[in-house]
């Protein structure tokens, strides 16, 4: 497995393009020129807007279509290797399994095409059953299931083998926001564990909370890569909370063109240009307000991808 | 292997909990136990009636449920999504595609068992013993619709459901009717009067014709050679030898079909 500066690469894309034919000699461009690691350890967020291609990355480094041109490297090998198979596990996006079977029957089958014992397949799905909160409704059959329950027992079936690379499409789209947070904490365990987790999602917030690096793609493109860190640069905006706060210092304050706010006794004063700062805070205190925090607010995932997509071109309707 | 047994056993398990497959298959049933019924509209004639009756319903349904289960088997797969969580599994391609195909036959393989041995009752019932014809012809029809099956399979790896449906169900036809086609296509060797008559040279649209005609001769299923019907209900003896050779035709046919499914299957996107 090859290794850089940034730790072992699981997964690598290089240059890779995808058309598919749509018939009479034409294609559609869906990917182009396409790089990105993937290292291990960490939690990889790939997101874009409808159309950009993200559900084709995730099938590529699945084998499930083949490039037209560049290199796919999982864990070193070629995503059509079957041995690389057996450390990855998959959760798609809206999963729907083969409604006749319950989860425990579901299980089962899938741990059967690994190889489990029939032990080793019941300690499995004992404990995927328990991770995913679906024990009370393991003989069921699927296809009663909710949206969200068919979304746990995706995630129980894309764990089964104990993969060292998850990939997981939309994972928290259809659960109630417990449900969600249950998933985004079992990822960060995973990741604890060593694990390596892509994911691929809209909600740019969850992927700002839980992911180490970021892929933005629009149009088949990368558009902006780096760590959470980098991606999110600060902005002129400043939020400064007091107490005891004058009216005096009010009217200043607004006359500046800042926003206030009451929070729970406090004030919040958000300075559109951080060079008044200094000046806002010397004020405060001159008229006997004490100062509890300033802090110079940064960009959201969701304003870089906003901005990164604008400055990119949206996709057309045509 | 263990990988294809899997994929078998969970296609097999589907297909026995369709509701569609239980409806033709109850109405296959129905159809079998009340062929006796009908016979009276062939006085003298009731053994012959039951079986001719029997092994068309096992036949007719049978190729309705194996015709369905095959040309859905890829497509449903697709459309549903199923198969990005498999091939993403320790599944070669090939794998999955075998498991299809066995599950389809373990499938038929019930299907005509359970009708077989209905038809080998009532015809026992009605002949006052057992007659090893019937049970030939009903072991003929498994592979008959085997082939089928094949077919839709085969064709499922690429076409669309409807397309499955019609292309497996026409080649059925066609190959129900095999032997006519080499009479079109050589009319002078299997016409009797043609050789006490002159024989017109043939124009080249005929020869291009037949030339079309025996390829397809060639290429479908002789599923007429399965048929010995004609021969059970004017009390011929089947010979084994024919049982075999129809069995070997049967597996050579279905595994050429396998085959061709695969290099279709291996470089399908999804």
């Amino acid at each position: 497995m090859s290794n850089t500066s940034a730790g072992e690469v699981v997964v690598e894309l290089r240059n890779v393009r995808k058309e598919y034919p749509t018939g009479w000699g034409g294609t559609i461009l869906a990917l182009d020129d396409v790089s990105f690691e993937v290292y291990r350890g960490e939690i990889f967020g790939l997101v874009g807007p409808n159309g950009s291609g993200k559900t084709t990355t995730l099938k590529l480094i699945l084998g499930l279509i083949f490039p037209t041109s560049g290199e796919i490297k999982v864990f070193d090998s070629s995503p059509f290797d079957i041995s690389v198979k057996n450390k990855i596990g998959f959760l798609p996006d809206g999963p729907y399994f083969y409604d006749f079977l319950n989860a425990d029957e579901l299980l089962d089958f899938y741990g059967r095409l690994f190889g489990y014992s029939k032990s080793e397949r019941k300690e499995r799905i004992e404990q995927l059953l328990d991770l995913v909160g679906m024990k009370r409704f393991r003989k069921m059959p699927l296809r009663n299931y909710s949206k969200g329950m068919m979304q746990r027992i995706g995630l129980a079936q894309a764990l089964i083998n104990d993969p060292d690379l998850l990939l997981l499409d939309e994972p928290t789209t259809g659960i109630d926001p417990i449900g969600a947070h249950d998933i985004k904490q079992l990822m960060l365990k995973l990741r604890e564990q060593g694990k390596t987790i892509f994911l691929c999602s809209h909600l740019l917030a969850d992927v700002q909370m839980i992911c180490d690096r970021v892929v933005i793609l629009n149009l088949g493109r990368v558009i902006r890569k780096g760590t959470v860190k980098e991606l999110l640069e600060p902005t002129a905006v400043t939020e400064i909370v007091a107490r005891e706060v004058s009216e005096e210092v009010f009217k200043y304050v607004s006359e500046l063109g800042a926003t206030v706010e009451r929070r729970d006794g406090d004030v919040v004063f958000r300075l559109l240009d951080h060079d008044r700062a200094p000046e806002v805070i010397e004020t405060i205190r001159s008229h006997n307000g004490h100062v509890v925090s300033i802090t110079r607010l940064t960009e959201t995932l969701e304003d870089v991808f906003i901005k990164a997509v604008k400055e990119a071109g949206a996709p057309q309707i045509t | 292997m263990r990988v294809v047994w899997v994929i078998a056993r969970n296609t097999f398990h589907e297909a026995i909990r369709r509701k569609f497959f239980w409806v033709i298959f109850l109405f296959a049933l129905v159809a079998i136990a009340s062929a006796n019924l009908f016979s009276g509209i062939a006085p003298g004639e009731e053994k012959k009636f039951v079986f001719d009756f029997g092994l068309g319903s096992i036949t007719l349904f049978g190729m309705l449920i194996v015709v369905f289960l095959g040309a859905t088997m890829i497509p449903s797969e697709v459309d549903r999504r199923t198969i990005f969580t498999i091939l993403s599994k320790p599944v070669r391609r090939w794998q999955f595609l075998i498991g299809k195909f066995l599950g389809l036959a373990l499938t038929t393989l019930v299907t005509v068992a359970c009708m077989g041995a209905l038809l080998i009752a009532v015809h026992s019932y009605i002949a006052k013993g057992l007659d090893i014809n019937v049970v030939k012809a009903v072991v003929l029809a498994f592979f008959q619709l085997l082939i089928v099956g094949a077919i839709a399979l085969a064709a499922s790896t690429r076409g669309s459901l409807a397309f499955n449906i019609v292309f497996a169900v026409l080649v059925y036809f066609v190959g129900a009717q095999s032997s006519s086609l080499l009479t079109l296509a050589e009319p002078e060797k299997h016409l009797a009067h043609a050789h006490t008559q002159h024989v017109e040279p043939v124009s080249w649209k005929a020869y291009v014709f037949r030339g079309v005609l025996k390829t397809i001769y060639w290429l479908v299923p002789h599923l007429d050679n399965f048929d010995v019907r004609q021969a059970i209900v004017t009390d011929s003896v089947v010979p084994w030898q024919t049982i075999f050779n129809c069995i070997l035709y049967g597996l050579l046919y279905c595994s050429v079909l396998v085959i061709v499914a695969i290099v279709l299957f291996q470089d399908q996107e999804f």
